[in-house]
């Protein structure tokens, strides 16, 4: 290659490269309707995961969040000054493929941002219907105030259960997202848990305090769900961390206990 | 007699005097034992000390032998020997200070994370560790070689693979969401629940 064609094509890749560079590391901005989502009722939220693109995420997301059964047991190990453990968590949320076949293909990007162009990672905005694409402001996280539900796990009004989820912004961005909204309807979960059986273990006959004891409760998760809307979504960048809001309405959080 | 008795005494009394006031004097102090030895890696020490500070894990090893290859190779094992323990660690003190970020029973799967990645961690992070430097001595005499090495993991070597790690360690996160067969008996359990 002569030495001016490689400067012709330094000139032409380096604003290429130096975008790419930037674009790859850590957002710092958003559109409103990811981050408020609540705002926006009818957009579905697809995420791109590990290959599979984001309209598949958001036609599972869409049926699980109209419809779905919460099923399973969760339980924890009580051991020392009341330190609670997960020892086994195997709960899943079911819902129907047949309504999944029935949204197959149906839903209309209407927005989408990039999160990694190395990893080619986005997360895109759907309807079901054919609506004209809105425009959206484009939110700056170093403006967003901090919400103060973030300090709670789960809270409620006379209509609805609210829960906070919570995941560490380190490491896939997506992934992170996706985790801290699946642990925001568990808050809600965790706060109607049922339990089942419980086994103590105690040093002779010592009382269950201090570091005498050892506790194993299973709880049951069983559960219909139907309505969850995610409201909100905060990205704490100087703690690494990402938050979600989510609420179901009371009347659709069914306790299916025998 | 008696003069002589007296003089005698008088002599006795006076060396008395004599050793008992001189030996008011400090007698002669022994040399001290104790030699003061300047640590020969102490460069090493101290670039050890600004990785750590950075964020990042560093260790400093050291080997003996006949061989300057296998100094060195027993010196690069003993550092990273240090760095699982240090890497253990340091994920300890991460799930700690997670777990009072966010209270206990709110996000236990992450403190079951924790525990479970360490040992892997162990293993797959110190795939990332490089020898920042080395130093030799040797001993003229015995034509021993003493081998010092920093070894050190990047901060963003460590906090990727710790969290690539729970997150690969915690499947269920992300399969926890599917369309199956399970939810029609659900459906015509829920339809029970109803008429009962």
């Amino acid at each position: 290659m002569e030495p001016g064609n490689f400067k012709r094509y330094l000139h032409l890749f380096f604003p290429i490269i130096l975008f790419l560079i930037t674009e790859a590391g850590a957002i710092d901005r958003y559109p409103e309707w990811f981050l408020y989502p609540g705002r926006y009722q009818g957009l579905i939220t697809g995420y791109s995961y590990r290959g599979i693109p984001a309209e598949s995420v958001a036609e599972n997301l869409y049926c699980a969040y109209q419809r779905c059964f919460a099923v399973g047991t969760l339980e924890i190990f009580d051991q020392e000054k009341n330190s609670r453990i997960l020892k086994n968590s195997n709960y899943f949320y079911e819902y129907s493929p047949d309504s999944v076949e029935a949204i197959r293909g149906k839903l209309v990007e209407v927005d989408h941002f990039a999160v990694n162009m190395f990893t080619q990672d986005y997360i895109s905005a759907f309807r079901c219907d054919s609506v004209q694409s809105d425009s959206w402001p484009i939110l700056e996280t170093k403006d967003l105030n901090t919400p103060t539900w973030i300090e709670l796990s789960v809270f409620e009004d006379e209509t609805y259960y609210y829960g906070v989820g919570m995941y560490t912004s380190r490491g896939l961005e997506n992934d992170a997202w996706q985790t801290a909204e699946e642990q925001s309807i568990f808050s809600i979960l965790n706060y109607r848990l049922m339990k089942i059986n419980q086994i103590s273990m105690y040093q002779d006959g010592s009382q269950p305090v201090g570091d005498d004891y050892q506790k194993i409760t299973i709880y049951e998760i069983r559960f219909l769900l139907e309505n969850i809307q995610i409201m909100e979504r905060y990205p704490d960048a100087p703690n690494q961390m990402f938050y979600v809001l989510s609420r179901i309405p009371k009347a659709n959080l069914i306790p299916l206990y025998k | 007699m008696k003069r002589l008795f007296l003089f005698t005494l008088l002599a006795v009394l006076s060396f008395s005097l004599i050793t008992a006031c001189g030996g008011g004097g400090k007698s002669a102090v022994k040399d001290s034992s104790i030699e003061v030895i300047d640590d020969p890696f102490q460069d090493l020490t101290d670039l050890t000390s600004d990785i750590i500070t950075g964020g990042g894990l560093a260790a400093v090893g050291q080997g003996t032998s006949e061989r300057q290859d296998l100094a060195k190779k027993k010196a690069v094992t003993d550092a990273q020997g240090q760095l699982a323990e240090i890497l253990e660690a340091k994920v300890n003190k991460m799930k700690k200070s997670f777990q009072e970020e966010i209270g206990t029973g709110s996000n236990t799967e992450i403190n079951e994370a924790f525990t479970d990645v360490v040992k892997v961690l162990s293993k797959t992070t110190l795939r990332g560790a490089i020898t920042k430097k080395t130093k030799f001595m040797k001993d003229k005499d015995t034509g021993m070689f003493t081998a010092a090495v920093v070894v050190a993991v990047e901060p963003n070597t460590i906090n990727m693979s710790l969290f690539d790690e729970m997150q690969k360690s915690q499947p269920k996160l992300y399969e926890r969401f599917r369309a199956s067969q399970a939810y029609k008996e659900l459906e015509d359990e829920m339809k029970n629940y109803d008429e009962n």
